[in-house]
């Protein structure tokens, strides 16, 4: 891979590359934006570890203006389901990108994959192995490029396909192999970790399910909103859930007081985690960071990926496939929904 | 007796305008019901209907004009859209999606505001208090 955006950049193919990377300070690598050749060095596109998405990064990148110059993006593959739903909300372009993805074996926590290095282990076997990646990543359910990549890369088959002829054409520019991907083994590779969400969906639904369970499933949440700040999906500048429309005066407290004896605070715990359920479900691709997110360690993805594919199939929608599905709240039948009349 | 609570959130145009019909036309509704004026049934978003509950609302109807007749052309189709979005979650969560109601009723329609309206609050009636009532956490 390193190689491959080595090349791109040699040849003039793309003028940057966007791509995880070792920092200066610490252990876990972030993106990285790259002008400068010599700095593929310290890329670690495969780092099985996720801080933040880089769909977010791609956002802040051309969500103003298509660069004027290609850049080729290293994503995984929620990162970039993440991306076509940005793309479709106008909060990204795909202008004079090169996106290049691979068939993800999952990623650690943030801690586990410190403990992983310092322990002096190879992060990426272990994760092939499936050794301690995330629960959210075991079950996850595209867990390879589906659509609107233009390159990706396979452990299994140890080399590149091409998504697009611009990305078929990068890759014989440079004189690397294109493969045929496996489908098969992607099926199978998939159907394996379906399997493990369904057995997580199981429990989830009943550890949720009523307002006493999911009261105690998010008993220890302290509002801080995190969970938003880091998911890919929400894109406000302002969250209405932080609006000051939602502020109490002192009264209401007083009424609460009188009518209930007393108010839990903070409140709206359950407000906020419901109502955002109503903004950003239909576009949840439960890539997890805003479980990994979470000072309290409440295990969010699968409360909100459970809740998430059922309005989603209310809608015969899946978020994240293709840039031709129209996101359901941004669009209308006349007739439609007879339930509701 | 368990006197239910019923917000509404009526559009100005058109089921806002039924309730003044109902009223000038003596036609008593259940003073149960809360109306609250909004411009129209697509400004109501999820947010408002769950703060209802947790203010102690036993049921939310969100009102609207007929399917064609949006004074600002679609907003009750996305009005539909968003209830129908909201009720999915609350069925994913076992959360009372029984008792948010969405009605087109026009503005001549003083009647079908009244009925609506008693219909509504006899369902409530026999469920019984809604779901934050007592309830010191939300
Ligand atoms: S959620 Fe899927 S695509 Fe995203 S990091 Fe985990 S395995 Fe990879
Ligand atoms: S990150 Fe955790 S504690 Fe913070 S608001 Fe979200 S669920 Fe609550
Ligand atoms: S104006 Fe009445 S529903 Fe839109």
């Amino acid at each position: 891979m390193k190689e491959l955006l080595k090349g791109l950049l040699e040849k003039n193919i793309v003028a940057a590359v966007l791509v995880p990377a070792k920092t200066t300070y610490g252990k876990v690598p972030f993106p990285l934006f790259i002008k400068n050749p010599e700095l593929v060095e310290d890329a670690d596109p495969f780092a099985p570890v996720m801080p933040v998405s880089m769909a977010t990064q791609v956002s802040k990148l051309t969500r103003l203006a298509s660069p004027d110059e290609p850049v080729a993006v290293v994503m995984k593959p929620c990162e970039l389901r993440a991306l076509v739903e940005l793309v479709k909300f106008r909060q990204a372009g795909l202008e004079n990108l090169l996106i290049i993805s691979f068939e993800c074996p999952g990623v650690f926590t943030i801690e586990d994959y410190i403990n992983v290095v310092e322990k002096g282990e190879n992060p990426i076997e272990l994760a092939k192995a499936k050794d301690g990646i995330r629960r959210a990543c075991r079950g996850c359910l595209y867990p390879y490029p589906y659509a609107h990549f233009d390159i990706a890369y396979s452990f299994a088959q140890d080399g590149f396909y091409a998504g697009t002829e611009k990305g078929r054409n990068a890759l014989e520019s440079l004189g690397i192999e294109v493969k045929e991907r496996d489908e098969e083994a992607i099926r199978k590779e998939t159907e394996e970790r379906r399997k493990f969400w369904e057995e997580v969906r199981k429990k989830t639904r009943e550890e949720v399910y009523g307002l006493e369970n999911l009261m105690s499933f998010l008993s220890r949440c302290v509002g801080c909103h995190n969970c938003k700040d880091l998911c890919p999906i929400c894109y406000c500048k302002e969250c209405f859930w932080e609006s000051p429309v939602f502020d109490y005066r002192p009264d209401s407290f007083f009424d609460w007081g009188n009518k209930k004896g007393g108010v839990r605070m903070p409140t709206d715990i359950f407000f906020y985690h419901v109502g955002r359920l109503t903004h950003m479900s239909l576009s949840c691709v439960g890539c997890g960071l805003c479980e990994d997110a979470c000072p309290q360690d409440i295990e969010l993805q699968r409360l909100f990926l459970h809740v998430a594919l059922n309005t989603q199939a209310a809608f015969e929608y899946t978020p994240g496939l293709s840039l031709e599905d129209v996101p359901p709240l941004t669009t209308f039948k006349e007739e439609e929904i007879p339930e509701l009349g | 007796m368990f006197e239910p609570k019923i917000v509404g959130f009526f559009c100005n145009w058109c089921t806002s305008a039924a309730a003044d019909l109902a009223g000038t036309s003596r036609i008593q509704y259940p003073v149960n019901v809360r109306p609250i004026r909004v411009w129209c049934s697509g400004t109501v978003d999820p947010a408002y209907i769950i703060r209802a509950f947790i203010e102690g609302a036993d049921a939310v109807v969100v009102g609207g004009c007929h399917p064609g007749d949006c004074h600002y052309i679609s907003g009750n189709y996305k009005a539909r859209r968003r209830i129908k979005l909201l009720k999915e979650v609350f069925k994913s969560l076992g959360l009372p999606e029984d008792r948010v109601y969405l009605r087109w009723i026009s503005a001549s329609e003083g009647k079908k505001f009244a009925d609506t309206m008693h219909e509504i609050t006899e369902e409530t009636r026999k469920k019984g208090p809604g779901p934050f009532a007592g309830k010191r956490e939300w």
